[in-house]
């Protein structure tokens, strides 16, 4: 009954999503009382769509395997977390959520929008309904979750056992929170292009929105790298394939687009790039979502792909990009641009940082696509591999760190470089001392990881150079720079902790990928091996059973010169209900450095193949995201960018004109 | 029906609220709208007096920029419109709202269906005798066409059964949906060959050439082409094939006797001239006993498999010694309580008039 | 400097690095990319020892050796095939008669030498490549096999 009831309930949602996208395109500018209906739909469709996936929650919890999904990714000697993870670990249920997060968007719009003007908040609400009506419609009509077996089968098939793990609670939501927030600036994007005027209220919006899509796209993507990195088993945290590029694609637009929205928000300028790239940001997440489920891109990550739903994907992102683009082409003309500025200047800086993300963003589009493209026309089969990505990439992100701790220095409209690159001196001084002093340790081999270091630090220096030159801390009186430090404005806070984050990305990048060490061994019981200073031993083997599965667990102790002892506890898995083999790596963490232990199956006479890598300052990389995080979360309670957020209580005259 | 009840509940009351935003008396005159321009500007000055206080902004270019400011508050003053006050019959979208959801639902909806959640599922696993279990594998196979799982499961039940077509069916699909390996090639051509009442000629015997091609050392399949040669008289390739199996055997092989036979019967025929035996010798019961013995015994010191205690089972069966079968079946299912795992065992059982105990 | 030069001085910033940048990016795709071939295309198109290519079919039944860490199987897509070896812990899902994509590259000895065996989530999931090298081969779906 409640499965019925959520698939009617799913049914209804797209149905009123529908009528409101048709009702808002033709009467937006007709009359005042469609935004309200369309503000009502909004809310009800968030509503219906919530009970459809508590619905299905409930049909997975007590795993009623008459729901096919049920039957096909569940079991029910599943751990109770990951039979509720099983919804959202499959094709059908995913797209659910993905849906859910859509409307939630919408609703979000809805509740906050009560300021905007009416023709723009119907405009934009039928445009997010046009997005439900036609993913929900997908769901509902090739990969319906609410299909039902009679009779029911005895006994779920179990998700897939990678999937038996925390990251699935945490990494799809975040991720798709993600994709889905920056529906909202393409929204106002479309609004803006269809009523051909750019309202003062996107400039308030776009850059919040962007910011929360940012914040939970940087989580997801991090956090999707760290379950990689730790159950995939191979010791490595981004791999360049397809299904990463196509999170990472977005992340990097994005990334642009908090740019330029922070100068049109401040200073009216760059209107039309901030919605081009809302279009894009945007594209590139549905293409995130949904290229690698058609079926045409291979990814080891594909956990459901189905060729037959690929060509309906295929259509409809073809129709929603398309689309959205040729408006762009049509109305961008008409649009105003905004203020003026010297080409070194603030905004001359977003616009370099800009350019450089964009090229970026193309330079992976490319390497994604180009296999594709070449099967298509020449029916050759490539792969572009790391390789690819690495240099392309990195030669494009160099100049952009190096210009970076520039930015946030330079004066709106005007800047004096010369003067900046004075300020900025110390913060050089200090990262070219630091990579020398690393050259030094590490025996002063000629590599490029120095250099890489000296990036880093670059970046991370420069942006707490900002913070103190801004309190002028050496120029006067400490108490007086403290005071003044406190005093400054959160989004300056924001802005240094993100480029410091992202400066101790970089080191951590660097680090882990020059000095990583690994060793393959084939280990007995009693033995040792000594990797990069820790001596591990294999102490014996224990069979543990799990909930669901066999655990053949290896008992390691890995000791330092100092004498400090740890146990590692690498495991191979046996689920029972699918049969399927898996592989656990342990990890333990020394400060930020990580030893990695791979236990591979037994010989005949017993011994075992051993991994062991030794991963020096690789937790920055994850660490550096979470500070940007951080500083996106910061920016957010900027009361400033707050949207609906109360008015001052003194009405003020409008300023002057 | 009472889900047809709830959904038209549902429907109403996501109607009238609808109607209830969308025609109600009073329009939400809400803020005035300029106050939220107005304010949008207002921080936008205030950010430029912030940035020129803290040297972000030179004193020249924090002018330029409120002027810059002001054009575009005034561009806003001209552009901005109310939006118009035609009319919106509200009814029109909401019956199509209704009849939209209802009639998708009427057509892909399952309302017949009751919830059934684990706990109160009925018949208790174990216990499905093989017809129902086939025919519930069937029902989830015309649901899930695609699912290897369980054409996996049904083709060796087919087989049992003697619904020999069936399992042909079975077997082609499981080709179809994964890389045909040896096994599945030769389990394909073993239904053919059933079907076809021993005929091994055409495709059968294609399937078994391309299995032993994607394997060399597949034995089974290898078998049927030996056998074959020596059936249809062609006895020098038979002579190879027979002796290329005998090659692979490690020595202690049961079906050894069978290949060497088979060799002395087509050395035979080659120097006779004669055409082929009617069939080969089956290894003599003596050393099948010894055999499946030797497996009851690991089986029960050492466990192995639920493959394994499947073939025994089986093997049991075949000797005609049902008490040892039941036996077997029972420890079997004592090592493996997870009914999931051993569903062939359970059919092969159920089949066979085998209890669980 | 006029309007209309900051404008200009600006465009014509940003084409000489977006020229650079389409360069880069042409170059590298040149050198980068990693040709797929199956056992049967690499007899025939003689691949040079030492460039990095992947290779895919079919792990060959009964042909997966393992000494130590070393593993050596034989990859096949029905007409041809082709020794590899590996040096690690192979993916949990690696099994004989399953499809495979390994990386790495030909030896002058003219066996391949993985450095990479990639990984798949599912056990049903054959990589789209290895699909295409088979049915090429005929060793997918053979001719008759309806139903």
């Amino acid at each position: 009954m409640a499965i019925e009831l959520g698939h009617f309930a799913l049914i209804l949602a797209v149905a009123i999503s529908a009528i409101s996208a048709v009702a808002g395109l033709w009467g937006w500018n007709r009359s005042e009382r469609v935004a309200l209906f369309l503000r009502q739909g909004a809310v009800l469709q968030f509503l219906l769509v919530a009970a459809a996936f508590a619905a299905l929650i409930q049909a997975f919890v007590v795993s009623d395997f008459s729901l096919a999904i049920a039957y096909q990714h569940s079991h029910s000697a599943q751990p109770l977390l990951f039979k509720i993870t099983s919804v959202w670990g499959n094709h059908e249920g995913s797209l659910v959520l993905w849906v859910l997060i859509l409307v939630g968007m919408g609703v979000a719009v809805a509740m906050f929008g009560n300021n905007l003007p009416r023709e723009l908040l119907a405009l934009v609400l039928a445009v997010q309904s046009l997005l439900v009506a036609a993913f929900g419609g997908f769901t509902i009509f090739t990969s319906n979750p609410f299909t039902r077996l009679s009779p029911v089968p005895p006994e779920g098939m179990e998700l897939n056992p990678i999937l038996q793990d925390i990251g699935l609670a945490i990494h799809p939501p975040l991720l798709y929170a993600g994709y889905v927030g920056f529906s909202i600036c393409f929204s106002f994007a479309i609004a803006a292009l269809i009523s051909g005027r750019i309202d003062a209220a996107w400039a308030r919006w776009v850059r919040p929105w962007t910011l929360l899509s940012w914040l939970f796209l940087t989580l997801g993507i991090a956090m999707g790298s760290y379950w990689a990195y730790y159950e995939l088993g191979w010791g490595g945290w981004w791999f360049w394939d397809p299904v990463e590029n196509a999170s990472f694609m977005p992340w990097l637009a994005g990334t642009a687009l908090l740019h330029s929205a922070l100068v049109m928000e401040k200073r009216n300028a760059l209107k039309i790039w901030t919605i081009f790239l809302s279009i894009i940001t945007f594209s590139l997440s549905l293409l995130g979502t949904f290229l690698v489920r058609s079926g045409v891109l291979t990814s080891v990550h594909t956990f459901a792909s189905d060729p037959t739903r690929g060509l309906v994907i295929l259509a409809l992102l073809a129709a929603f990009i398309g689309g959205a683009f040729a408006l762009f082409a049509l109305r961008a003309s008409s649009l105003r641009v905004g203020g003026l500025f010297a080409p070194i200047s603030r905004e001359g800086a977003l616009i370099l940082n800009n350019l450089f993300l964009a090229t970026a963003t193309a330079a992976v589009l490319v390497g994604t696509l180009y296999p594709l493209l070449l099967d298509a026309f020449t029916g050759r089969s490539i792969s572009v591999g790391a390789p690819f990505f690495s240099l392309t990439f990195s030669i494009i992100m160099v100049p952009l760190l190096v210009l970076l701790p520039f930015g946030p220095f330079l004066a709106w409209k005007r800047g004096d470089i010369i003067a900046v690159t004075q300020r900025l001196a110390g913060a050089g001084g200090a990262a070219i001392f630091g990579a020398i002093l690393i050259f030094a340790l590490s025996g002063a081999q000629i590599s490029l990881a120095p250099f890489g270091l000296l990036l880093g630090f670059w970046v991370a220096f420069g942006a707490m150079a900002e913070l103190i030159d801004r309190a002028g801390f050496g120029r006067m009186a400490l108490s007086l720079s403290f005071r003044r430090l406190v005093g400054l404005p959160r989004a300056a806070f924001s802005t240094a902790i993100a480029h410091f984050g992202l400066g101790v990305t970089v080191i951590g990048i660097v680090a882990a990928s020059a000095w990583e060490v690994e060793i393959v061994s084939t280990m007995n019981p009693g033995d040792s091996k000594t990797i990069a200073g820790y001596t591990v031993t294999f102490d014996g083997l224990e069979e543990v059973r799990g909930e669901n599965f066999i655990s053949e667990t290896g008992r390691f102790t890995a000791s330092t010169a100092g004498g400090s002892e740890r146990q590692l506890f690498p495991e191979r898995r046996f689920y029972e209900a699918s049969g399927t083999p898996t592989t656990e790596a342990a990890i333990e963490t020394y400060g930020f450095s990580q030893l990695y232990l791979q236990l591979g199956e037994a010989a005949e006479d017993g011994s075992h193949v051993v991994r062991a890598w030794h991963k020096p300052y690789v937790t920055l990389i994850w660490l550096g995201c979470l500070i940007m995080s951080a500083a996106g979360v910061l920016s957010l309670t900027d009361r400033r960018l707050r949207v609906g957020a109360p008015r001052r209580a003194a009405p003020r005259p409008a300023p002057a004109e | 029906m009472t889900i047809w009840l709830f959904a038209l509940i549902l429907t109403a009351i996501a109607c009238a609220t609808l109607y209830y935003a969308g025609a109600g008396r009073t329009v939400n005159a809400g803020r005035s709208l300029p106050d939220a321009t107005n304010e949008h500007f207002r921080a936008q000055l205030k950010a430029i007096d912030t940035d020129a206080a803290m040297g972000r902004l030179g004193a020249a270019e924090a002018t330029a920029a409120k002027g810059e400011l002001a054009r575009e508050i005034m561009r806003f003053k001209e552009a901005a419109g109310g939006a118009g006050s035609g009319r919106f019959t509200v009814w029109v979208p909401i019956l199509l709202v209704a009849v939209l959801s209802l009639g998708t639902y009427y057509f892909i909806g399952r309302p017949d269906l009751p919830a059934s959640p684990l706990a109160t599922a009925a018949a208790p696993q174990g216990e499905i005798d093989l017809d129902t279990a086939i025919a519930q594998i069937e029902q989830q196979l015309a649901v899930t066409p695609d699912d290897l799982r369980g054409w996996q499961v049904i083709a060796p039940a087919y087989m049992q059964l003697g619904r020999y077509a069936d399992a042909v069916r079975a077997l082609r699909r499981v080709n179809e949906l994964t890389a045909p390996t040896a096994d599945s090639l030769t389990d394909l051509g073993e239904a053919l060959m059933m079907q076809r009442d021993g005929n091994v000629e055409g495709e059968p015997m294609q399937l078994f050439r391309d299995a032993a091609a994607l394997d060399a050392r597949h034995i089974r399949s290898r078998f049927y082409i030996a056998g074959e040669d020596t059936r249809a008289g062609n006895f020098e390739a038979a002579i190879g094939e027979w002796n290329a199996l005998i090659a692979l055997a490690e020595g202690n092989e049961p079906w050894l006797v069978t290949a060497r036979n088979g060799l002395a019967f087509a050395e035979q025929g080659l120097t006779a001239g004669t055409t082929g035996p009617e069939e080969i010798t089956v290894p003599d019961d003596a050393a099948i006993d010894a055999m499946v013995d030797g497996l009851a015994a690991r089986l029960t010191a050492e466990g192995g498999t639920v493959d394994e205690w499947t073939r025994l089972v089986r093997s049991r069966m075949v000797q005609g010694r049902m008490e040892d079968a039941q036996a077997a079946y029972t420890a079997a299912r004592q090592a493996y309580p997870d009914a999931s795992v051993r569903t062939e065992l359970d059919v092969l059982a159920a089949d066979n008039g085998l209890v669980a105990q | 400097m006029t309007r209309k030069q900051k404008r200009l001085s600006i465009i014509a910033g940003l084409g000489v690095v977006l020229a650079l940048a389409v360069t880069l990016i042409l170059v590298a795709l040149r050198d980068q990319i990693v040709f797929f071939y199956s056992p049967t295309e690499i007899h025939e198109k003689a691949v040079a020892a030492g460039t990095p290519i992947r290779l895919g079919g079919l792990v060959k039944e009964g042909s997966w050796v393992k000494t130590g860490e070393v593993n050596e199987f034989i990859v096949t897509d029905g007409a041809s095939e082709l020794t590899a070896s590996y040096s690690g812990i192979l993916p949990d899902l690696f099994t004989e008669g399953q499809g495979v994509v390994v990386e790495g590259t030909m030896t002058d000895a003219g066996s391949f030498a993985a450095t990479n065996v990639l990984a798949k989530h599912d056990e049903n999931y054959m990589p789209k490549e290895v699909v295409e090298a088979l049915k090429a081969n005929g060793e997918w779906q053979r001719e008759g096999a309806g139903g």
